[in-house]
């Protein structure tokens, strides 16, 4: 019997800028229908690798398959799988959310059929239904960071990466996305995120992995992280021993 | 310089606004060095010989009067629409502005040092320009004409006033939006005309000559007085002075009374809905990438008038081409490409380097160089749509020249984009009018791009050999661009 296709394999990345070597030869396997949260202290490369995985930088060496597509060899097909979320919203502010979100259906070449109800359905899902014709500079951030929630799920993406979703979200804001991120799992989609609330890794994430100075330094489900430990102990108890090694 | 002031005084506030203002990046430092000292040469030189060829005449002459009303009037005009410029950005860097509101320091001194920025930066390019001339003048002799800066400071004074009154009548009758976009046509309408009254003596010798001639004679009193004080008379430069204070404090009064009735940048206030087409999902990328741009530039009236400026300051050039009045054809052809060039210059910055999502192209599945068509394609509609405006003109009266002006316009376009893509780091939209700032030497190798491909569009309708020579120029150009473009670098 085969072994399941990951959604992301990454094998010996690297990453240097000027001197600094910010990806040093990262191992990581993100098994496909889960939450995966990646967390390190600021600087330890996880921003790096997630944008490496997406294509906007490319590595100096090692391998990046999502889903068995070579990412560095084969890049469109392999974009064509993932949509990325970074904390600064990608938005344009003179557009309305739903030319945006048909901005972003065209990008990916989802037909119109599939995309103009899955706007609707989105755009209501996020509250902001009402305020589909409304041009986004006026947007406060939660609300901008919705937008741009519902245009990386616009093309239905088999792996969903974010980078520091809830940063500058507000109570409801934030539980609407964790919510619509349970159900990306739920329909069988994959998703990566950083954070640096360590709770919400915690409670959302199925596997937890730590990197530091551009290598993985622990990974695994809560449970195994914690293996041999007290009863009781947190993340962020975990997190401040392994990136303190 | 900041010690000199004490915290936290009005000077101390005021030497905090320049001191932020004034710090640009430090890369290109020597370049705008290099700008201000060739800019400064004109005024110098041209002053000092002014004051030179007037020395040894009355102190206060009489037939100049009219003239220096005149000027003085039109000074008005522009400091105003300059003015209103800034009075709009006023209330903006809201960040910035609350840490001062909420720092221990009274309000109105607060919104003084705001207003003092607004006078100093409209009174200043007129006080570079005629301090020479003034200072001059004084050392030959004429030491009452030192009233003169202190006359066009008066004059900004006045002019910020009635800024911030017609700013405030504006916003109160149509919302902040449209005032905004009023006063940006009225800016680009205002900059236009003074452009065309500063080449009237060759589109119009005629009227020209005679308002030169009514212009001598002595205005009426009190109209004589800003004049008159400009000559250092006592009683009109104490009612001109007189008067600038006063505007100065009604200035600060209504700035303050502004900020306190609009707390929040009404800018960034929440929008509401417009009665906008749906959008057509479907499309494929380089349809939707080509429809967003158009769209976004469309939607943007503030850079579609900053862009109209820019060409607006092209006419003295244009009217170089038609200084004997005629106009021909070839002329038409050659004034085309050198406005579709200067227009896609504009549109390809702003396609090109100002994307606001670049990972999000980056990160969707398009093939290599589609985004890079789509774009370009979009920042060539506008410029070649207004030749072929223009070729339906000259059509008519030559097919040879309108056959001639649209290939040469398309060419200049793309090598005009060309030079934006290479050279220009990628900017916010925002920083669209001091995308030169940084490099003197690109704006003039623009510039001279933009002469040559007009220079051969005229020699091609000639015909001449010397077509070639032309042509010569924006291809060196282009290579050496190419050859010094700045290294990607992830």
């Amino acid at each position: 019997m085969h072994a399941p296709i990951p959604a992301l394999q990454i094998r010996g990345l690297m990453k240097a800028f000027e001197g600094f070597q910010a990806v040093a030869g990262l191992d990581l396997v993100v098994p496909a229908g889960q939450i995966y949260a990646l967390l390190g202290p600021n600087g330890a490369g996880k921003t790096t690798t997630l944008r490496m995985v997406t294509g906007l930088a490319r590595p100096d060496a090692g391998e990046i398959s999502v889903f068995g597509v070579d990412a560095v060899a084969d890049p469109i097909a392999a974009k064509q799988l993932i949509a990325w979320l970074p904390d600064e919203p990608l938005l344009y502010d003179k557009l309305t959310p739903l030319e945006y979100l048909a901005f972003i259906a065209g990008l990916w070449g989802v037909p119109a059929a599939d995309a103009e109800p899955r706007a609707q359905a989105l755009l209501t899902r996020l509250t902001l239904w009402d305020k589909r014709d409304i041009r986004c500079e006026g947007f406060s951030r939660g609300m901008k960071q919705k937008v741009a929630l519902a245009g990386a799920l616009i093309h239905q993406p088999r792996l969903l990466i974010l980078d520091e979703p809830l940063t500058g979200l507000d109570a409801a804001a934030a539980r609407s996305v964790k919510d619509i991120l349970l159900e990306q799992v739920a329909a069988g989609g994959t998703v990566i995120l950083t954070t640096h609330i360590l709770e919400v890794a915690e409670r959302m994430a199925q596997r937890i992995g730590i990197i530091r100075a551009g290598r993985l330094v622990a990974e695994g489900s809560m449970a195994e992280l914690a293996a041999g430990r007290d009863a009781g102990t947190t993340l962020e108890q975990l997190f401040l021993e392994f990136a303190a090694q | 310089m900041m010690a000199l002031a004490r915290a936290p005084g009005l000077a101390w506030l005021i030497w905090h606004d320049v001191r932020v203002k004034a710090r640009g990046r430090e890369a290109g430092r020597w370049g705008r060095w290099i700008a201000i000292v060739l800019l400064a040469i004109a005024p110098v030189i041209g002053g000092a010989l002014m004051a030179w060829r007037v020395r040894g005449g009355a102190d206060v002459p009489a037939a100049a009067l009219g003239y220096v009303g005149a000027v003085l009037a039109g000074m008005l005009l522009v400091m105003v629409s300059s003015a209103y410029a800034h009075v709009l950005r006023l209330g903006r860097d809201r960040g910035e502005l609350e840490l001062l509101l909420t720092a221990p320091i009274p309000v109105p001194r607060v919104v003084a040092a705001r207003v003092a920025g607004v006078q100093a930066v409209v009174a200043l390019p007129f006080l570079l320009l005629t301090l020479p001339f003034f200072l001059t003048s004084a050392l030959l002799g004429h030491v009452g004409w030192l009233a003169g800066p202190l006359v066009v400071i008066s004059v900004a004074l006045v002019a910020t006033a009635l800024a911030l009154t017609i700013g405030a009548g504006l916003e109160r009758l149509l919302g902040p939006a449209r005032a905004k976009l009023l006063a940006q046509i009225a800016g680009v309408g205002l900059a236009a005309s003074v452009f065309a009254i500063g080449q009237a003596p060759n589109f119009a010798p005629v009227w020209f000559e005679a308002t030169l001639k009514r212009l001598s004679q002595r205005p009426p009193a009190p109209w004589d007085w800003p004049a008159l004080a400009v000559f250092g008379q006592p009683l009109p430069l104490i009612g001109v002075l007189s008067l600038a204070i006063a505007a100065a404090v009604f200035a600060t009064r209504l700035a303050a009374s502004r900020l306190e009735a609009a707390p929040v940048d009404p800018v960034s206030a929440p929008a509401t809905a417009r009665s906008v087409r749906p959008p057509r999902f479907g499309s494929g990328p380089v349809a939707v990438l080509y429809g967003k741009e158009l769209k976004l530039l469309a939607r943007d009236p503030e850079l579609v008038s900053q862009i109209g400026q820019q060409l607006v300051f092209m006419v003295p050039i244009l009217a170089l081409i038609f200084t004997d009045g005629e106009v021909t054809p070839a002329r038409l052809a050659a004034a085309g490409v050198f406005l579709a060039g200067a227009l896609t210059s504009s549109l390809a910055w702003l396609v090109l380097c100002a994307e606001d999502a670049p990972d999000l192209i980056a990160t969707a599945p398009l093939r290599p160089g589609i985004a890079l068509r789509a774009k370009l394609a979009a920042a060539l509609t506008p410029p070649l749509l207004m030749v072929a405006a223009l070729a339906l003109i000259v059509v008519s009266r030559s097919p040879v020249a309108a056959a001639v002006m649209l290939p040469m316009a398309l060419i200049t376009g793309l090598v005009s984009a060309a030079m934006q893509a290479w050279t220009q780091p990628p900017a916010r939209r925002s920083a669209f009018r001091k995308r030169y700032r940084s490099s003197l030497l690109m704006a003039v190798g623009e510039f001279i791009l933009l002469g040559s491909m007009a220079l051969a569009t005229r020699l091609l309708l000639v015909p001449s050999w010397w077509t070639l020579a032309a042509l010569a120029v924006p291809v060196l150009l282009l290579a050496g661009v190419w050859w010094f473009r700045p290294k990607p670098a992830e």
